[in-house]
């Protein structure tokens, strides 16, 4: 059989595709590729961990900043808001007088006598 | 063929694709690979940084690559974004390189690997999103000899990817069975199978392509 009409050297030859080859200049176009990616590669290989050492940095500045700086007033308590309380509600008196007992009258007289 | 392997380890690992174990036994050596043994030469040496080794290491498997790629894909700019995936992927792996398995079958394996992912990239994409530019030049009616390739195309689309590559690596490349299964991560006997089977689709075809051509 002629190899142009045996059916596998007819398929053998259609799969080698031996006349198809990447366009011209591929070669260049791979390297410059190749240096680009391990550019690339190299600059995140030590921009990570710069950037987690800048933030554990920045993180530990912060609680140094909090230790050294005047202790936080304490949180109010319950009582306090209940005599700030008090307070307003006496508030409104200051300008008037006090109601006075008879007994607290003369007491007030006998000291000023 | 005894491939000789620097030491008793028979795998070699490449980052992101696992490991690949070696051929020891080759069933059938149709091509002597001093290709492969020099690329293992030029991979170390552009691990220390010879930009020619690079150029050399290119130039030797550009074509291989991309023929495969073509022939798989039916497309040459896809085929040709493919093969320079592969450089890539190798140089980025060339300093964790160890010369333990065929060359070939090493960079092969990434080949196919990247193959299988444009297959996933293809199915999420739609059609019509195709450029057009990227489609291969239609087949000139008239000349019979691109009809039967046009035949040949739409048989070898037609059939699963694992009968297609393995019916190329087989016929390209010429490597053997334990080669091919090696590169597909499958059993030598589901490889010969696979080859069967696409061979036999493509006989159908050609075939039927005669017949019809006979009747016009």
């Amino acid at each position: 059989m002629k190899p142009e009409n045996n059916p596998d050297e007819l398929i053998d030859r259609y799969l080698r595709d031996e006349s198809a080859s990447p366009s011209p200049g591929f070669t260049e176009q791979v390297i410059s590729c190749t240096r680009r990616t391990s550019t690339i590669s190299r600059f995140t290989k030590w921009i990570l961990p710069l950037a987690a050492c800048l933030a554990f940095a920045a993180v530990f500045m912060d609680l140094l900043k909090k230790d050294s700086s005047q202790p936080e007033p304490p949180a109010p308590v319950a009582d306090q808001f209940a005599f700030d309380d008090i307070l307003l509600l006496a508030e409104p008196l200051d300008e008037t007088s006090p109601l006075l007992d008879e007994e607290t009258l003369e007491l007030f007289a006998l000291l000023s006598e | 063929m005894s491939i000789l392997l620097p030491d008793s380890s028979p795998s070699f690992s490449f980052p992101g694709f696992g490991i690949i174990s070696s051929m020891v036994e080759s069933d059938n050596p149709s091509k002597p690979d001093a290709d492969g043994d020099e690329s293992q030469t030029l991979m170390l040496r552009i691990a220390s940084g010879d930009d020619v080794a690079l150029t050399l290491l290119i130039n030797r498997w550009k074509n291989p690559l991309f023929r495969f790629f073509d022939r798989s894909l039916n497309n040459h700019a896809d085929a040709e974004d493919l093969t320079q995936k592969v450089f890539v992927k190798l140089h980025a792996a060339v300093s964790r390189y160890k010369p333990k398995a065929k060359f070939s079958t090493y960079i092969f394996t990434i080949a196919r690997r990247l193959l299988l992912d444009e297959f996933k990239r293809r199915s999420r994409r739609p059609e019509d999103l195709t450029d057009p530019l990227d489609i291969k030049s239609p087949i000139v009616h008239g000349n019979s000899r691109n009809e039967l390739e046009g035949a040949l195309e739409q048989c070898l689309a037609g059939i699963p990817e694992n009968q297609r590559t393995a019916l190329l690596l087989r016929v390209q490349r010429e490597l053997s069975y334990s080669e091919i299964a090696e590169i597909m991560s499958a059993s030598q006997a589901a490889v010969k199978t696979w080859i069967y089977r696409a061979r036999e689709e493509a006989r159908k075809s050609l075939s039927e392509f005669r017949k019809s051509n006979h009747e016009t």
